[in-house]
């Protein structure tokens, strides 16, 4: 005999066991996203979304260790910097001292320790390290770009210097005799054989130990920047040879009109290697700003694409403690019924 | 009409009476048995012998039986489908905790951009070593993870075709006791219960369609047509495989000499747990482990060195990431099987290995003291220009093979990303695949139930009917006798 309204003990007790069942689970995954605040299954909720979660995050991973290097290269350029404009002062400390000596015609025989002091400081800034690498030193960053000039036994470059001197006038510089030499003999060594001890072969040979290439850096996801100034630069190679024109060509004992003329270059060299140190200072400043800019850059990236991943992988908290209470209220319905249910048994009522 | 007529109709009456409380109490003992159907008596009356009960017959709706058994088969396919991708998302694990190779090759970028920020730092030379490490394994251990999953569906389909094998004997056994149990007219209910319920079991395990024959006899074939039962079982074989490496190809299941899954043929079996086993062995693992082949390929190379002579004579070499086979190169556009699990990172570059990690800035891993491969010919300390490169490499376009299912060309991290969609997709319409079968397969099993399974309290109910019945006729009986008793005292 079927019944149109026929249903089985079994499937009754099945259906509900089986609600009850489905409705647990609903509620543990809405309290794992309630305590975390994402879906409860990432993958699952998202499907093939999930990879622009996973390329969020490896966006922010990548420009995060960015920004980490940038505030390195930032602090490298501070020093550099901070080492420039040290450099700068003692120019300028050296030029004064130079351009009343020169008008005065009356030459103080002081400038010569004042050049020693210039070129002493020039090599101390040039050998500026910070976390054992050396800021001019290129990529050649392990190696100390200058050796001491003044050091005994003579350093390479005194030598070549001492050398070249000798090799012109047949004296060394510091030989009295040198009073004799004549302002067009100055003139002319100090435009060719001097100012040769100079030239980029010279300068990587005897005097500087660093790399003329600079440290490039990235500093952004697209853009990559040179970052240091190295002991190559041409501005640093003028002051050194303003410096050594007057400490080390036996300055005190020449002639006036020598003098003069030693003094002329100098002043000259000086206010050009000056000026292009101001450039070098201003390439610097630039980079500076760039590396900030992308730093600045950086942080609005990063927030957005928190934002987005929170889009993407976060839950409504707000929905889901609403969702907490309907499943704990139908699990209670669902308990209530399996309750009345057991007890709803024609056992119960059947009398023998 | 005579008293002892009406004696004999009441007797009649209470052997019935009794023979449905048996029935009645056959149906109450098995309430609970979901494959139990209900039983019924059939009441005959005949002329002037009163009451009989020639058969019992069990409520059955072939239509819902039907529909239950395919519900069964597709859930069961989905689920083993659902389960190894569970498994293969363990490769990936949350976003949120990027152990994923997709999220473990940013990390390796971004160690080599703090390496490029500090390149005369063998320390940050060491990290960077060390996030190649944690890539290559998690590489490594996803490629295992692979080989496993297919390993245990191969083992499943062992075990799936031996208890096809088994239930396909027992159902022999039932089935000759129906076809004899119909001729004879016993009660054949119960076998007709336990045969229906081998039936639910081999379902489970393999798509399946019934043919019935005559005299209660059932062939049975499998969704695509091959047979499994006919008058005998026929023998499902298959030959497991001992150790199914990356590449290498499980062994196909027959039934009755024909191929039904595993090989690509016509008459492949659609669904079931085997099903699913199979297209989780032979396609969704083989696609994903040729995914991470793809990878460790696209690693290597984008990792590897070239000659820095001026005139280049030597090729190409394996740098921070090498394999068996290296330091020769894998081919490009086209899966190399097996390269995902023997990954690794170069020894001569790990430090715990005995090795250097600055060759990671100079160059010359694939080869140390080589000039050939030295990038950092002037030996600087902050020499930038090889690690910058391997950054922008890393995310420089490669190709790959078409057959990964995943677009053949674009940077490594896009393809590492693609790839976790990928599964994450395969995962989301498998799950909300599986919900819908499992949600059929309820329902399905929820109407055989309601249409052929046991009341208790209709039972119950009966029951009562049935004891009023007794009463009566025991009580006729009783009538009977005093009359009888009443007409032989009138003759004393």
């Amino acid at each position: 005999m079927i019944t149109p309204t026929f249903i089985s003990t079994a499937a009754l007790s099945s259906e509900t066991k089986a609600s009850i069942a489905r409705i647990q689970k609903q509620l543990v995954d809405a309290q794992t996203e309630l305590s975390t605040g994402r879906h409860a299954d990432v993958g699952v909720t998202l499907g093939a979304q999930t990879g622009v979660s996973v390329s969020l995050r490896q966006d922010i991973d990548q420009i995060q260790s960015i920004k980490d290097t940038n505030s390195l290269v930032l602090t490298r350029m501070e020093g550099s910097q901070a080492a420039l404009n040290t450099l700068a002062t003692t120019s300028q400390t050296f030029l004064d001292a130079l351009t009343p000596a020169q008008s005065a015609g009356s030459i103080s025989n002081t400038i010569v320790g004042q050049a020693q002091a210039a070129m002493q400081s020039l090599q101390d800034q040039l050998n500026t390290s910070l976390d054992g690498q050396y800021l001019f030193a290129g990529i050649n960053s392990d190696v100390k770009p200058l050796d001491d000039y003044f050091s005994d036994p003579p350093s390479a470059a005194a030598q070549a210097v001492k050398n070249a001197f000798v090799a012109k006038f047949g004296m060394s510089p510091d030989d009295p005799n040198v009073s004799s030499i004549s302002a067009t003999d100055m003139q002319d060594f100090l435009n060719n054989e001097f100012s040769d001890l100079f030239s980029d072969a010279n300068w990587s040979a005897n005097w500087s130990a660093a790399s003329d290439k600079p440290i490039n850096s990235r500093i952004s996801r697209t853009e990559t920047a040179n970052t240091s100034v190295t002991a190559t630069d041409g501005s640093f190679r003028q002051l050194a040879q303003a410096f050594t024109m007057i400490s080390s060509l036996g300055f005190s004992n020449l002639n006036s009109n020598t003098q003069q003329v030693v003094m002329q270059q100098a002043t000259q060299l000086v206010s050009n290697g000056m000026s292009a140190l101001t450039k070098v200072q201003s390439f610097l400043g630039v980079t500076q700003q760039r590396v900030s800019d992308a730093n600045d850059q950086i942080d609005t990236q990063t927030d957005f694409l928190n934002k987005s991943i929170d889009g993407l992988e976060s839950v409504d908290t707000a929905a889901i403690t609403t969702q907490i209470s309907d499943l704990s209220t139908a699990l209670e319905a669902a308990y209530a019924v399996t309750n009345r249910l057991s007890n709803l048994s024609i056992m119960d009522y059947l009398t023998s | 009409m005579s008293l002892t007529l009406s004696v004999d109709t009441a007797r009649s009456s209470l052997q019935a009476t009794s023979e449905q409380i048996s029935v009645v109490s056959r149906n109450i003992a098995r309430v609970n048995d979901p494959d139990a159907t209900r039983k019924k008596a059939t009441i005959v009356s005949g002329p002037g012998v009163g009451v009989s009960i020639p058969s019992i017959d069990r409520t059955s709706d072939q239509l819902l039986f039907n529909a239950y058994l395919t519900a069964n088969s597709s859930n069961q396919a989905q689920t083993s489908i659902t389960s190894a991708l569970d498994q293969l998302q363990n490769t990936v694990d949350d976003t949120d905790q990027e152990r994923s190779p997709a999220a473990l090759m940013a990390k390796l970028s971004a160690a080599l951009q703090t390496y490029s920020g500090d390149p005369q730092n063998s320390a940050v030379a060491a990290s960077v070593v060390s996030a190649a490490k944690d890539l290559s394994n998690s590489i490594n251990s996803a490629a295992a993870t692979v080989t496993q999953v297919r390993q245990q569906a191969d083992s499943d389909i062992a075990t799936s075709v031996s208890n096809i094998n088994s239930l396909l004997s027992q159902f022999q056994t039932l089935n000759n006791q129906v076809i004899k149990g119909t001729s004879s007219g016993s009660d054949i209910t119960d076998v007709l219960d336990a045969r229906d319920a081998v039936l639910k079991q081999l379902s489970t395990e393999i798509g399946i369609r019934t043919v019935p024959r005559d005299n209660g006899d059932m062939a049975i074939y499998t969704d695509s047509g091959v047979t499994l039962f006919d008058k005998v079982p026929r023998q499902v074989t298959f030959q497991q495989t001992s150790n199914l490496a990356a590449g290498a190809t499980g062994a196909a299941v027959y039934a009755d000499g024909v191929p039904i899954a595993g090989t690509p043929h016509v008459m492949e079996i659609q669904s079931g747990k085997l099903a699913g086993l199979v297209s989780v062995r032979d396609d969704i693992a083989v696609t994903y482990q040729s995914q991470l082949d793809s990878m460790a390929g696209g690693l290597i190379n984008a990792f590897a060195e070239t000659d820095q002579s001026a005139t280049p004579t030597l090729p190409a070499a394996a740098g921070l990431f090498t394999y068996s086979g290296g330091p020769a190169l894998p081919p490009t556009g086209t899966v190399t099987a097996g390269l995902a699990n023997t990954l690794k990172v170069n020894p001569n570059v790990d430090p715990s290995q005995g090795g250097d990690a600055d060759l990671i800035r100079d160059g010359g891993i694939s080869d140390p003291g080589n000039p050939a491969y030295t990038y950092n010919s002037s030996n600087s300390a902050s020499y930038t220009d090889r690690i910058q490169s391997l950054i922008t490499s890393l995310g420089d376009s490669q190709s790959y093979d078409p057959s990964t299912q995943l677009p053949s060309s674009g940077s490594l991290s896009d393809y590492a990303k693609n790839s976790v969609s990928w599964l994450e997709a395969l995962r989301q319409s498998a799950s909300a695949e599986a919900d819908y079968r499992s949600t059929v397969a309820q329902r399905a099993t929820s109407s055989l139930s309601q249409a052929t399974g046991v009341n208790l309290d209709e039972e119950m109910t009966n029951l009562l009917d049935l004891e009023r019945t007794f009463q009566a006729s025991s009580r006729l009986i009783n009538t009977v006798d005093d009359m009888l008793t009443t007409l032989l005292q009138s003759f004393s």
